[in-house]
């Protein structure tokens, strides 16, 4: 049996311009107590990463109007939390793009959602060591 | 007149001839009324292999394949009974045959003149086998443009699978996951709590068949079954079909049908999905009314009918080529329905277009030949 988050109740911004899986893993997310704020373009990202009290950011590589990393990157100059990339689209030019970027994971479309939310448990239990 | 220029007249006129005779492109053959030859020219020499000295004199079927050199003695015959011609007075396409017994493609014209009571045929004869060549040519090279095309698409359209698919199936996967950790963590919980991720479920799956649907019309070859069509019936059956829809939102539809009958070699089913198309864009377009949508269509003097349909809607911005794969204005188009269109079209040996349209909007048009796509 799944048990709750330890990291239950972060805020999570979550950014995916495909409506269906956008809401199934929010879903998913709110089941585990997360709040989560859903955005479905960078256009209402960008205010929401200044603004939402969010403390943990899972996007999309391929977002409208900009791509996951720069969302990451705008996420990292305001907050310290967890960021998240998840793509169906995991390509040489993608990987090299988070890879680059030691404060950014990957994960790949279709998405266990064990894993993200083990990743997102640890990166929390990290920050909360140090 | 004096005598010495008057023969000064007639050489120059006979030096005139002779230097047309020599340095015409097209072959001139000179016959009498029994169809020996008389006279034949450089470029006849040229085209039929033979010297002026070795057919002079001999019957012009010589000239002739089978079956048109055995019946040409009696066509002479006809001709002078009668007096119904077949060649005299018109451009005819027939064949001839080379000294080497080679048959090629020929256009023929033949005058009939009469010189001091002696009739004279004179035929003018193109050797077309070039130009027949080169159509067969430009034909071939236009149909391995199209298959390049085709494999170049196909390419695109792979890539655009594997991206579309993966975003429904990536749903799917999350909805399916939301359930099972609903029911791992309360295996007695009501059945109605699951309801939304269950309608998400069907929902995705709505998507993905659409979107299967979609990439299978467009991957298959297009085979048409011809007939023939009357296009006053199609824009008809098309006119019938949306005028419900366009009322519901306000719009116009103008169908103005062609005064006189145009018969079409057709696949009429896939006709009017590429109709059908363009009518639901417009109407799409002007979302609401007022506006208009107006077909119309007319015979072109080269054999083909031109339907044009226009609307009052924005138009196509610039930049976008509406006929590209994936390339869509509508927030929830795919972007293959116009490749569609154009890939019907070009089966039907047509072509299809979009212009602006005069006070704004968009024009489509689509020219179809009459006869369907040519065979070459």
């Amino acid at each position: 049996m799944t048990t709750v988050c330890d990291c239950s109740g972060i805020g999570i911004l979550l950014v995916d311009g495909d409506l269906l899986f956008r809401q199934a893993l929010a879903d998913n997310l709110r089941f585990d107590g997360h709040e989560v704020v859903e955005c479905a373009s960078a256009h209402d990202a960008i205010p929401a990463i200044r603004s939402a009290p969010c403390a943990a950011l899972v996007t999309e590589y391929v977002v409208p109007g900009a791509n996951g990393v720069y969302l990451a990157d705008r996420f990292r100059s305001l907050r310290s939390g967890p960021t998240v990339v998840v793509t169906a689209q995991v390509t040489g030019t993608v990987a090299a793009d988070v890879g680059a970027r030691h404060y950014v994971h990957l994960l790949s479309k279709p998405l266990e959602y064990q894993r993200l939310h083990d990743l997102l448990h640890r990166l929390v239990e990290d920050l909360e060591d140090r | 007149m004096t005598t010495s220029s008057s023969a000064r007249l007639v050489a120059l006129q006979a030096a005139r001839f002779e230097a047309i005779l020599k340095t015409a492109r097209d072959g001139i053959i000179s016959i009498d009324p029994d169809g020996v030859i008389t006279l034949f020219n450089h470029a006849a020499e040229e085209i039929f292999g033979y010297r002026a000295a070795e057919v002079e004199g001999a019957s012009i079927s010589m000239l002739m394949p089978e079956p048109y050199r055995s019946e040409h003695d009696s066509y002479i015959r006809r001709y002078r009974e009668t007096g119904e011609a077949r060649a005299i007075g018109r451009i005819r396409k027939v064949e001839g045959r080379r000294r080497s017994g080679e048959t090629f493609p020929l256009e023929l014209s033949v005058s009939e003149v009469q010189v001091g009571g002696e009739t004279l045929y004179t035929a003018v004869i193109r050797d077309v086998s070039g130009r027949e060549r080169d159509e067969a040519e430009l034909e071939r090279l236009r149909r391995l443009s199209l298959q390049r095309q085709r494999l170049a698409d196909i390419g695109a359209l792979t890539a655009k699978i594997v991206h579309d698919l993966a975003n429904p199936l990536a749903a799917l996967s999350m909805v399916g996951q939301g359930i099972l950790r609903r029911v791992e963590r309360s295996p007695d919980m009501a059945i109605e709590t699951v309801r939304p991720q269950a309608e998400r479920l069907v929902a995705t799956a709505v998507r993905l068949d659409a979107l299967l649907g979609e990439f299978k019309d467009f991957a298959r070859v297009q085979r048409l079954e011809f007939q023939n069509v009357e296009v006053g019936s199609l824009l008809q059956t098309l006119e019938d079909f949306w005028r419900p829809e366009a009322e519901r939102q306000h719009i116009v539809l103008d169908v103005c049908k062609p005064a006189e009958e145009i018969l079409l070699r057709a696949d009429p089913e896939r006709l009017h999905r590429v109709f059908d198309n363009l009518v639901k864009n417009s109407l799409e377009a002007i979302d609401r009314g007022p506006g208009r949508v107006a077909v119309h269509a007319e015979l072109l003097p080269d054999d083909r009918v031109r339907l044009e349909f226009s609307d009052s809607g924005p138009g196509v911005p610039a930049g976008v080529d509406v006929f590209a794969l994936f390339e869509t204005t509508k927030p929830t188009g795919t972007g293959l329905g116009l490749p569609i269109c154009r890939q019907i079209i070009a089966a039907h040996g047509g072509d299809i277009a979009v212009a602006g349209g005069e006070s704004g909007g968009a024009v489509f048009q689509v020219d179809l030949p009459v006869h369907g796509p040519s065979l070459a």
